[in-house]
């Protein structure tokens, strides 16, 4: 039963859960809004490819394998699009990142 | 007003046609022609979206781009985005969390606006530094750890979105600052 596409597929699908739970992981531990931003969406784009891709190894090459393509495409296109919206966002309404500089003050004060 | 190309619209049908037979899974002749007709009335519906242009300048993109080079520079980006997807989950890995926020701003030499929404788009997806905002010629991107925007300061991704619209290199950041306090940021 074993056969060199569902070892594939399920090595990619691994890793693509293994980023997402960083993504996840980076939520808790990142000091600032900027830099969890970049946690949720970047990672998360990384781990959503790689399940994705795993899904295409397993299905082969049918019609649902063009179908998996076009979410990976629209993912691609809407993730960092959805990341700018809110950093933006949060520029605008007067948000400052953190800079290590800062760290040190709030823990010397 | 735009110019209106026949080459946009036989691009526009071809693609649609393609996405039809791709949703519809069926290749006989019934199906076709009902794609056909489907395509027909969006292209009709689209038209005059198409010909509005939104900012001053818009060219339209289908003629701009040298489709051979799309393939080259997406493969490398899948690279960049793995290389770096690793690097940022070592930092998030260990225990220290060694992370050096920074914000960089420069300024780029596009000839159309579809550079600047590429090169947002890929700083963005590549993991560690994220597009804040673009005014006019100026990006403010957020980085994660300096090693992030190496890529950015050796001008390597902006000569590759360069590559997919003209043949004429040229530098294309000015202006390159990191700004390491909130004074800095106005």
């Amino acid at each position: 039963m074993t056969d060199i596409t569902s070892i594939l597929s399920i090595i990619c699908i691994v890793a693509g859960i293994f980023f997402l739970l960083i993504g996840s992981i980076g939520i808790i531990r990142l000091p600032d809004f900027y830099s969890r931003t970049h946690a949720t969406s970047k990672s998360d784009t990384l781990g959503m490819m790689l399940v994705i891709l795993g899904l295409m190894i397993f299905e082969g090459l049918t019609i649902n394998t063009g179908k998996l393509f076009l979410i990976l495409l629209f993912i691609l296109l809407a993730n960092p699009i959805g990341a700018h919206a809110l950093a933006r966002a949060a520029l605008n309404a007067g948000l400052k990142p953190l800079f290590p500089d800062n760290k040190k003050d709030k823990t010397e004060g | 007003m735009k110019s209106f190309s026949a080459q946009s619209v036989v691009v526009s049908f071809l693609v649609l046609m393609g996405f039809w037979y791709l949703m519809s899974g069926y290749f006989d002749v019934t199906h076709s022609l009902m794609g056909i007709l489907s395509v027909g009335i969006v292209l009709a519906i689209n038209h005059r979206i198409k010909k509005h242009s939104y900012f001053e300048g818009e060219t339209d993109v289908v003629k701009d781009l040298r489709f051979i080079f799309v393939p080259y520079y997406f493969v490398w980006l899948l690279v960049q985005i793995v290389i770096s997807g690793i690097n940022v989950a070592k930092i998030l890995l260990s225990p220290s969390l060694p992370i050096e926020p920074s914000v960089v701003k420069f300024k780029v030499n596009y000839p159309n606006p579809h550079c600047k929404m590429i090169l947002g788009n890929s700083i963005t997806l590549t993991p560690g530094t994220l597009t804040v905002d673009i005014q006019g010629d100026e990006f403010i991107v957020h980085a994660i750890s300096p090693a992030s925007f190496e890529g950015l300061v050796n001008d390597d991704m902006p000569q590759k979105v360069l590559k997919l619209f003209t043949n004429e290199m040229h530098p294309v950041i000015s202006d390159f600052e990191v700004i390491h306090s909130k004074e800095e940021l106005s």
